[in-house]
């Protein structure tokens, strides 16, 4: 009688322990999936940024260089997809499409000394080094948020709970392309 | 062992002056000015520390002015943005910071701006800013480069909030108080090793499951209360003279904004 007491005692704290721990795996779990969420949407501002940045940065360079028409188009298209993209992956990979045609304008630029040395194409050099810099931090800062909440996912004994919870992995990590972060690299008119 | 005292000198000259090391996450805030590199003069310390803290005065902003001897091969991009994280460069929450790095011997600098200051300083504009203090720094006249640098992001940061840089008196801020010890977490911790203490005695083998549990409960509480004051990395320490004003970082953040450039 009284070891069954102690017993049905034992239980329910054990009970009680389980749910308690299931209530804080849920609580943290839902904290981190916010954090990816906030993260997301820091990168996503900078992208748009960037998206929003062409066209000037187009018609700058228009304005000197009109016949290179392949890498202006070969931009336009990127910045195309870039606004169509919807999802996080479909954005991921829009990017890497859009960072190699910069990195072609980037290029072409070198033969237009005149249009190189103007204030207003270094200022949006300067804004286009600064996006991308964005980018990489947010990237960064993104990634390891969703590392944070696969630690968390995945760390036992959260693992028992997370799965019942609906909490699953997040594969979507923002990998950066090789180079990427070199791309625009700001050349100051021919005085290095 | 060493035996002779100019060994043992220079062995204890090494353990008191820390080499330069490119640990930059360890770096302390030395002012709004931190000199890593040696590369200015008291006076014109003194008088970039008095001039952003006027700034702040008058704007709410935050100017941090680095000097480094080496960026030891990193990108100044990731060494600024470091730094400004670590520091926590404008009031928290509001983001009104910037900060102006220079790598002396990479010939490197930068121009990173705190989100609340990114309408107000375009990366166009810092860079504008890199390319105007490029003649000073090839003459090796850091200070004034900094100065034209602090003068430019602070008269941009006035214009936007109207207001006056030079009519603001300097006043000493005080210290804000340290982070509050988590006395209910600890409280709650107290009560149940008091509980144990009291209870743990009699009842013997029966206790077992019971003290375990408690155990547990307590190792929770003790672990959060350990847990909380991480957060906070203000800088809020206790700088003495020399600051001009200065009370600490206030835990701003930034996002990649800003100019780099070279000279």
């Amino acid at each position: 009688m009284k070891t069954g007491l102690i017993v049905v005692g034992i239980l329910v704290l054990l009970v009680v322990m389980i749910g308690g721990k299931a209530a804080t795996v849920n609580n943290e779990l839902v904290a981190q999936r916010e954090a990816v969420s906030s993260a997301w949407a820091q990168v996503d501002n900078v992208l748009q940024r960037r998206a929003d940045l062409i066209p000037n940065l187009v018609e700058t360079v228009k304005g000197f260089a009109a016949q290179e028409k392949e890498v202006l188009g070969a931009i336009a298209n990127a910045r195309a997809a870039m606004i169509g993209a919807r999802t996080p992956q479909e954005k991921i990979q829009a990017n890497s499409q859009f960072e190699s045609a910069l990195g072609r304008l980037l290029v072409v630029v070198e033969n237009y000394p005149v249009l190189k040395s103007s204030e207003n194409f270094m200022r949006l050099q300067d804004e286009l080094a600064g996006t991308e810099n964005r980018i990489s931090v947010e990237r960064g800062r993104y990634n390891e948020a969703i590392r944070q909440y696969n630690t968390t996912v995945g760390r036992f004994p959260n693992s028992l709970f997370a799965g019942m919870l609906g909490f699953q992995r997040n594969e979507a990590y923002f990998s950066a392309e090789p180079g990427a972060r070199t791309v625009p690299a700001v050349k100051f008119g021919g005085n290095e | 062992m060493l035996r002779s005292a100019p060994a043992r000198l220079t062995l204890l000259f090494a353990l008191v002056v820390p080499a330069w090391a490119a640990d930059f996450a360890a770096l302390k805030p030395q002012g709004y000015v931190s000199d890593y590199a040696r590369v200015l003069n008291p006076q014109a310390r003194a008088a970039l520390n008095e001039y952003c803290a006027r700034v702040e005065q008058a704007t709410g902003a935050q100017i941090a002015l680095v000097t480094l001897p080496s960026l030891e091969g990193q990108p100044v991009e990731e060494v600024a943005e470091l730094i400004y994280r670590r520091w926590g460069i404008g009031a928290k929450g509001k983001d009104e910071g910037a900060l102006v790095l220079l790598a002396i011997r990479d010939r490197r600098s930068r121009i990173e701006v705190g989100y609340g200051l990114e309408p107000v300083i375009p990366d166009g504009f810092a860079g504008g800013v890199l390319r105007s203090m490029r003649e000073a720094l090839r003459a090796g006249d850091y200070a004034a480069a900094l100065g034209e640098a602090a003068r430019t992001i602070g008269e941009a940061v006035a214009r936007e909030k109207n207001v006056d840089i030079g009519a603001a008196p300097i006043r000493r801020r005080a210290p804000a108080p340290q982070e509050e010890t988590p006395w209910q977490p600890l409280l709650v911790a107290l009560g149940v090793l008091a509980f144990l203490l009291l209870t743990g005695g009699r009842g013997g083998g029966r206790g077992g499951p019971m003290n375990l549990l408690l155990a547990m409960m307590l190792g929770n509480a003790i672990g959060r209360a350990g847990g909380r004051g991480g957060g906070g990395f203000g800088g809020y320490d206790s700088w003495g003279g020399g600051g001009g004003g200065f009370g600490g970082f206030g835990g701003g953040m930034s996002g990649g904004g800003g100019a780099s450039g070279s000279w």
